[in-house]
Parts: structure tokens; sequence; C-alpha cells
């Protein structure tokens, strides 16, 4: 898109309110926004293209490293798919300890999502108590998985290690603390009035744009569309939770939706907890040949995968559809243009939780 | 003329289309409106920017899956696909192509025909817009 | 050497400037990063402020696999960073590509054929505490005598 324009304002690629390299060029009238190109091509790395012809023993690594935050749910969702080719079916206990692990990783994104806007809005004593819960969550998911970032804790019919009682005991305990201060952070969000200023009807997103444009996860969720994929996964049928939708569309709505969301999520563990079963934590299988387009609901929305696997269990095709790739586009054409501050750029790109490393692969 | 911030960005462009999803999508858009998927890719990277490319197969299903409510002469020469799941014309545009077939069908032509002969105008349209 | 040297010294290495660049990771050692930043880690106690802007910088920490967008913006962005300057590579992608390096990729790992690169804290990812060791462990070599050696 070469286009003649009055005044472009390039934000990025490097860019302190930015995690990732991106580079968004704004074109204003004054300080308002008319229209937002974004350029990309920081971080392509041909994730797909390396995955195609390998086991999937090796792809299984390479799907978890297609995002470093959300690394639980592709490593669920890929997994899962490639159950469903070969008819595996998870021993029970192993779906209620993968719920767990995807819930804590959820939490912790929505934590970081949540400090990154608080940063970009300059309010750091929020955004460093955000930041400092994250980290307690990070070790409640170090005990269960073994890792802090790319664990690797799920594998077909099971999960790689068992959950010992005394380490539920602390999970539970680490939960009723992460509970009581994140309450705490929401109260101070919801009623902090210089947050109101900067968050409360700035960069809003109608329900219509969001359909159009297909947004998923907490930016569709903020906007009034009820959609998440885990109420059609069986293991969260059986546990039973309900989405959170807020109608405001604003950045505002976003971030409280991720704030309920944290709350949800803990509700979700606790039930879990309560009803694991004990027994093996595999289930036997041979991971065969087939075709499978599969989703399941990653913290920043739906997140797909089409495999194609051959008899040896090798990936022959695959495509990865992330999240971002729809929140981003909505940011930058929906949310953006109308914005009256360049300072709300920032703020909305980053209320919408981009993750450039998921949309590039 | 020599650009000190801007690149072309035409390679990595082509390099978003030829995902497996991507390139269906774009084979599926060119047979529906009739055109060569060569022709549709190079107006792609000529009218779109990176994060909308990489977007386009949920653009289109979101759109596939969206309740008609378009005018059906605009369905016919797939204007609702054209300027809203993936905006490569302008509305404008499309109401020309729209007036086309209605004059056409008001000379007696059938409406499905009269559909797919404002199609090489279509093509030579997005074409235009490809340069 | 004199006492002013001597004080530069003891003062430069308690406030260090972090400019962090992605060149194409997965996002988690960027992640890590940031997590130096928590009141558990708490990298301001060490005088080591990170503000993701090059040109106030002296640690250039480095984290990804080199992908072609940065072709033409990773050497202007190091020559924008002014003396004494040191780059560390983050996690195995700046060193080998890490399992992105394998036929058919798009990256041209390692980064130290670009930038050189001065000390390498190699994970998938790397700890925030390994992080933090690194900065603090190579930041008293970079600025010591810096203008004896130099000058």
């Amino acid at each position: 898109m070469r286009r003649i324009v009055d005044v472009s304002i390039p934000l990025g690629p490097i860019h302190p309110c930015f995690k990732e390299p991106a580079r968004i060029k704004c074109e204003t009238s004054g300080e308002r926004v008319l229209a937002v190109e974004v350029e990309l091509g920081y971080m392509k790395k041909g994730i797909e293209r390396i995955m195609r012809g390998r086991p999937w023993q090796e792809v299984m690594f390479l799907a978890e490293r297609v995002c470093g935050i959300c690394s639980v749910i592709h490593n669920m969702v890929f997994i899962e798919g490639m159950e469903a080719i070969s008819g595996i079916s998870p021993a029970p206990r192993a779906a209620l300890l993968r719920v767990v692990a995807n819930e804590l990783d959820r939490i912790q994104s929505h934590l970081l999502a949540n400090f990154s806007y608080c940063y970009t809005i300059e309010h750091e004593t929020l955004a460093m108590y955000l930041l400092d819960l994250r980290e307690q969550v990070m070790d409640l998911l170090e005990r269960l998985t073994g890792a802090r970032v790319t664990c690797a804790y799920i594998v077909p019919g099971g999960v790689r290690f068992d959950l010992r009682d005394e380490d539920a005991a602390l999970i539970r305990a680490g939960l009723a603390e992460v509970t009581r201060a994140s309450a705490r952070y929401t109260r101070i969000f919801e009623t902090g009035p210089l947050i109101g200023l900067r968050s409360r009807g700035v960069g809003i997103l109608t329900a219509k744009a969001a359909r159009e444009s297909h947004a998923v996860g907490p930016t569709a969720r903020g906007s009034g569309i009820s959609e998440d994929l885990r109420l059609r996964h069986p293991t969260y049928q059986q546990i039973g939770f309900s989405p959170v939708v807020r109608s405001e569309g604003d950045c505002f709505a976003r971030v409280m939706v991720r704030f309920q969301e944290v709350q949800e999520s803990i509700g979700i563990i606790g039930r879990c907890l309560d009803a694991l079963v004990q027994g093996p934590i595999r289930a036997g299988g041979v991971c065969g040949a087939g075709k499978v387009s599969y989703s399941g609901e990653a913290p920043r929305g739906e997140l797909s995968y089409l495999i194609t696997t051959d008899e040896a269990g090798r990936v022959i095709d695959i495509a990865i559809q992330t999240p971002s790739i729809m929140n981003i586009e909505v940011c930058a054409h929906r949310m953006i243009p109308g914005v009256t501050s360049l300072a709300d750029v920032t703020a909305t790109f980053v209320s919408a939780d981009p993750c450039i490393a998921c949309t590039e692969r | 003329m020599e650009l000190l911030y801007e690149k072309d960005l035409r390679g990595m462009k082509y390099n978003v289309l030829t995902s497996i999803r991507h390139d269906r999508v774009v084979r599926e858009i060119a047979s529906i409106c009739g055109i060569s998927p060569q022709v549709i890719r190079r107006a792609l990277i000529a009218k779109l920017d990176m994060i909308q490319l990489e977007n386009l197969p949920a653009r289109y299903e979101a759109s596939r899956n969206a309740a008609g409510g378009a005018d059906p002469l605009v369905h016919a020469v797939c204007g609702d696909l054209l300027t809203q799941a993936v905006p490569l014309l302008a509305t404008t545009d499309i109401d020309q192509v729209r007036g086309m077939v209605r004059d056409a069908i008001s000379s007696g032509t059938p409406e499905p025909d009269a559909a797919i002969a404002a199609r090489p105008y279509l093509a030579r349209l997005i074409q235009e817009r490809g340069n | 050497m004199g006492i002013l040297q001597n004080v530069k010294n003891a003062v430069r290495q308690r406030s260090i400037h972090v400019a962090y660049v992605d060149v194409g990771s997965c996002n988690g050692c960027d992640i890590e990063i940031l997590a130096c930043l928590a009141p558990r880690y708490d990298i301001e106690q060490y005088g080591i402020y990170v503000h993701n802007n090059p040109r106030e910088a002296d640690i250039l920490l480095v984290i990804g696999a080199y992908t072609p967008g940065w072709a033409d913006r990773l050497l202007p962005l190091w020559e924008k960073i002014p003396d004494p300057k040191v780059a560390i590579a983050i996690g195995n992608c700046p060193i080998s590509g890490c399992l992105f390096a394998r036929p058919g990729t798009l990256i041209h790992p390692p980064v130290a054929a670009h930038i050189p690169i001065s000390a390498e804290v190699p994970g998938c990812p790397p700890r925030p505490t390994e992080i933090l060791q690194a900065v603090l462990a190579l930041a008293p070599e970079v600025f010591r005598d810096y203008e004896v050696r130099v000058l």
C-alpha cells in the first residue's frame, strides 16, 4: 500500500511501550488519527515451513515456541489435534491437570497483558503490583510443570508429570493469595480516576466491527460478543464455567474482562483440583495418519491448528491461525482510527494484547 | 526516489500469502471472481497492509458465515466479498459494476448471465488497483 | 589513574541503562527480561534502568534469531548507541537459532555475525536471575577505565 499522506507518524519498531517490534504508521490530522498501516516482518521465522515433514515429537516443541507467553495452549491444541487424528483419549486425571496448567498460563498471560496496559498509561504502581503477582503465578506453574515458560507439559494421551498432593495444596494456598491480591488490584483499576480518564471511552470497538474482522478472545468479549471456545471443550464442560462479557467495547472493558477472567480461572483451577481422580497420567496410543482442524481458547482468543499427518506421525502440512492476527487487525483498522491523541494510540494498541511473535510465526 | 525509512515490503507480503491457509483463500477468491490467482495476489500485495494479509482467512470465513443481508445484485458480482471481507475495491467501483449488471438485466439478459458478463470488467478493475 | 577515574568507575557500574531489541524470537525471552523489572528481582536496586531507548543505552540485550526484517535496521540501531557500549545475546536464538535453525527457515543466526556480541546467556529461555547476573557481571568490565583505554 503506497499512498501519499499529509502527516504520517511512525511508531516503532523499537518503542518503549511495545514489548515486541512492530511498526504502526499513523496518518494524522492534528492529533486525531485518521488511518493506520501496520508494518510487520520483524519476527517472521517461518515456523510453519520448518514444521513440514517433521515427526510430531519435534513439531510439539516448535508449536510451543510459536508464542512464549501462551506456550501451554499451543502445546495443548497441537497435542489434542494429534489425539483427534489418532483416536487417543487422555487419561481422566491428565485431562484435569491439562486444564490446571492451561488456566495457570492464562492467569499469568492476563496479568502480563494488564501490566503492559498499566505501564503504557504510566500507572507504574499498579503495573508493578501486577508483575509481582504474575511472579507468584509463575511459581505455581513451575511447581506443576517444572518450567517457567516453555514447559512441554502436555503429551499425547496425558501429561508429563503427576501432581503430588502437597503440591496441589501449595497451588491452592498460592491461588488464595492471588485471589485476594487480584481482587484488590481490580478495585484499584476500576475506581482509579486517572485510569478512568485514560481508558473509558478510548479505542471503542463496536460489536459489528468486531464480527466483521473476526475479533476473538477478551477483545471480542469486551465488545459484548459472548464467544469462548472453552465452552466446547469436554473437560471444561465437565468442570463448568461462564464466560466473562462486557458491553462497553473500550480499553477499560478489555482490561476489566481480563481481570475478571483471572478470577474465573482461579475458580476453574479450584474445581479441577477438587475433581482430581487418582489414576495414571498417561494413556496408550500411537499417532497415525489423518487430517484435522482443531481449535482452542488461548488467553488472547481462538487459536486453530490445521494439521495433516502421515502413518508415521509426521506432519505433512500445518497452518496455524493465532488470535493476535485478528485482534491486531481489528485494533489497527477499527479501534485506533478516531482516537484523539497519539498517546492513546499506544494505549489502545496494548489494550488489545498484541503478540507479534504469534502473528508472524 | 530513495526513501530513508520505507522499504519494499513485497517480498515479505508474498511470504505471508504463501502459507497454506492464505493460499487456499486466494485461490478461492480467484475462482469466485474468475480471475487468475496471480492477479489477485498482486492486487492484494499492492492494496492491503501486512496485518490485513495475515488476517485474510479469518475475514474471509467471517464473511462466509455472516448471514447475507447484502443486495443480491452486489452479492452476484462478489461486491460484499471484494469491498468488506477483502477490501480490494471501493464501494463506488462496485456500484458501477452493479449499474452495468442492472442495465444488462433491464435490457433482457437473465441475471446469472449478466453477472458473469460483468466479470471481465471486475477483473480489469482489480488488475488496475494492483498496479 | 587518578581519583577521578576511580570515582567514575565506581559510579558508572551502578548506573546502567539497558535497551532490548527483539530480532525474531518466540517472545519467551522478552518476557523473562520484563520479569526482571518485577519487584521480586527488582532490577533497579542494582542501578539498572530498562527504558528501551537506544540513544541513552549502555547495554543492548539482543533476543531472537535475526529475521530478514532486521537486515537494514539492527546495525544502524547499534551505531546509535553511544560508547562505551556492549551487546549481550539472551537465549539460544541469537547464539545458534535454537530450534528455528532448520532447512526452510527465514532466519539468519548467529546475531554475532551482524553486530559484535560480548556475552551470551544460553537457555530457552534463561531465567531472570541469569539475565540479571550476566548484566551485572559485564557492567564493571565495560566501563572500567574507559577514558584511559580509549583516549
